[in-house]
């Protein structure tokens, strides 16, 4: 039986608890900080050699999909009841609201160092980043950019990305013009406030911790990279037979040979394809 | 159709083991997160080095311990000395194919290149920076008084060239080498 994902701004003041408990009991284990390093470890840049299976690729959504699967699986060996929340981003707009609250994920950063002092995930609380970025051992938010506010994207950037019909599209990388993945991943063209859309747009906008290699470390990953996922299964039931692309692996002369993964092919670290994962409503339904 | 509805027990079954004994490594090779705060004496210290010192100097790439790079840049910013060297060796990678070494406070700062040539650092992961002067700016614009790099990277620092034919089949250049 599949189980249901639901959004946070529903979930009954119990499932709140049993959620944070599952994912503080995860991290009292030492379970929680292997995701965070296997986040940081999967990071590979299209400007750079190898393989990229997680950013700046066609396999972003397959390869967050997994990550969240595994997460949310760890989870549910501690509480078999827990799914992951999504945080629609579009609707719960405000850095006071859900699922910035004391018994979710905790507000902002405290104005004179961005540490988070309130809620579960605070320092006090026993959060203590073990793998960051800097030797700040503390989550970090700056919920909004302070010093230059940036907003969060709104419907109609989510609608623009939904309305494409084609997953992806040579070059395949985060300079792809169009196509589904990149303008929802959000690689814009150029440098600055306009060239962040979508998914960047979110880790840039919750700030500090969220915006480095360890973003893994601000639970709010989960939450936000769920809503992704949503977003990927809307796109699919608009564009009925559209499919992962590229369909087959590029070809030896072509700049992005062995560095994207086809339909077909293993994802690492898993050995599951995008194809397996294209299809998961046996598995999990969002509500 | 759905590859999943044949294959959820094997997914269960994957997940779990794929995932322990991909991290498995990582975690070992992970350098330990600092977790004492630096001495007085060495916080901080290097900012008060003398910051007329010119890029290209004689000396300068030795004193920083990295034979054949050339110091581009070198400067006070905000109170953190951004130090730069693009390295002479030439990678197999797109664009111009040069490395640069950061340190901030002589602490690395891992750039990566963007396909269109722009950089990103570990700091600032989702969004990037025209030069690595800038990205490395940025960086600093995220650090807070009296915190430090910690030097974590994804391993790119190698270079390594991508095997044939390696879509998918193989994880690639850029794992497991947290020097
Ligand atoms: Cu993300």
């Amino acid at each position: 039986m599949a189980y249901t994902r639901k959004n946070v701004s529903r979930l009954t003041t119990g499932e709140r608890r049993r959620f944070v408990g599952a994912v503080r009991e995860l991290k009292r284990r030492g379970g929680y900080d292997q995701f965070v390093l296997t986040h940081v470890d999967h990071f590979a840049p299209d400007g750079e050699s190898g393989l990229r299976a997680a950013h700046m690729t066609p396999s972003f959504l397959p390869w967050h999909r997994l990550f969240l699967l595994e997460f949310e699986e760890a989870l549910r060996r501690i509480d078999p009841a827990v799914t992951l929340p999504y945080w629609d981003w579009t609707r719960n707009r405000a850095a006071t609201g859900t699922p910035w609250t004391d018994d979710l994920l905790g507000g902002n950063g405290r104005r004179s160092d961005r540490q988070v002092t309130t809620g579960p995930f605070s320092r006090r609380e026993g959060w203590v980043l073990e793998v960051n970025v800097t030797d700040a051992d503390y989550l970090t938010r700056d919920l909004g950019r302070s010093h230059d506010p940036i907003s969060l994207p709104t419907e109609r950037d989510v609608a623009s990305a939904l309305e494409d019909p084609v997953y992806d599209t040579a070059p395949w990388d985060s300079t792809a013009p169009g196509g589904f993945r990149n303008k929802i991943e959000g690689w814009g063209r150029g440098t600055g406030t306009a060239s962040w859309r979508n998914h960047n747009r979110v880790h840039r906008w919750i700030g500090g911790t969220m915006l480095g290699a360890a973003s893994v470390n601000d639970p709010a990953f989960w939450l936000h990279h769920a809503f992704v996922d949503l977003l990927w299964t809307r796109w699919q039931r608009r564009h009925r037979t559209a499919r992962y692309l590229p369909a087959r692996p590029p070809g030896p002369r072509d700049g992005q040979y062995g560095r994207v993964v086809a339909r077909g092919e293993p994802l690492p670290p898993w050995d599951l394809t995008p194809a397996d994962v294209e299809n998961v409503a046996e598995v999990y339904v969002y509500a | 159709m759905s590859v999943l509805r044949n294959r959820r027990g094997a997914l269960r079954v994957l997940l779990a083991t794929a995932f322990a004994a991909v991290t498995a490594p990582v975690v070992a090779a992970a350098a330990p997160r600092p977790r004492t705060a630096p001495a007085p004496a060495e916080r901080g210290g290097h900012a008060h080095r003398d910051p007329r010192r010119r890029p290209g100097a004689p000396g300068a790439a030795d004193a920083y311990g990295a034979p054949g790079a050339e110091a581009v840049f070198d400067e006070i910013y905000r109170g953190r000395r951004i130090h730069g060297f693009r390295g002479r060796t030439r990678v197999a990678a797109p664009g111009d194919g040069v490395r640069w070494h950061v340190t901030v406070d002589d602490r690395p700062l891992h750039l990566m290149r963007r396909a269109d040539g722009s950089y990103l650092s570990t700091v600032d992961h989702y969004g990037s920076h025209p030069t690595p002067r800038e990205a490395a700016r940025a960086a600093v614009d995220q650090l807070l008084p009296g915190e430090r790099l910690s030097g974590l990277s994804h391993g790119f620092g190698a270079g390594a060239p991508v095997p044939p034919g390696a879509g998918g089949a193989s994880r690639g250049g850029g794992h497991g080498v947290h020097a």
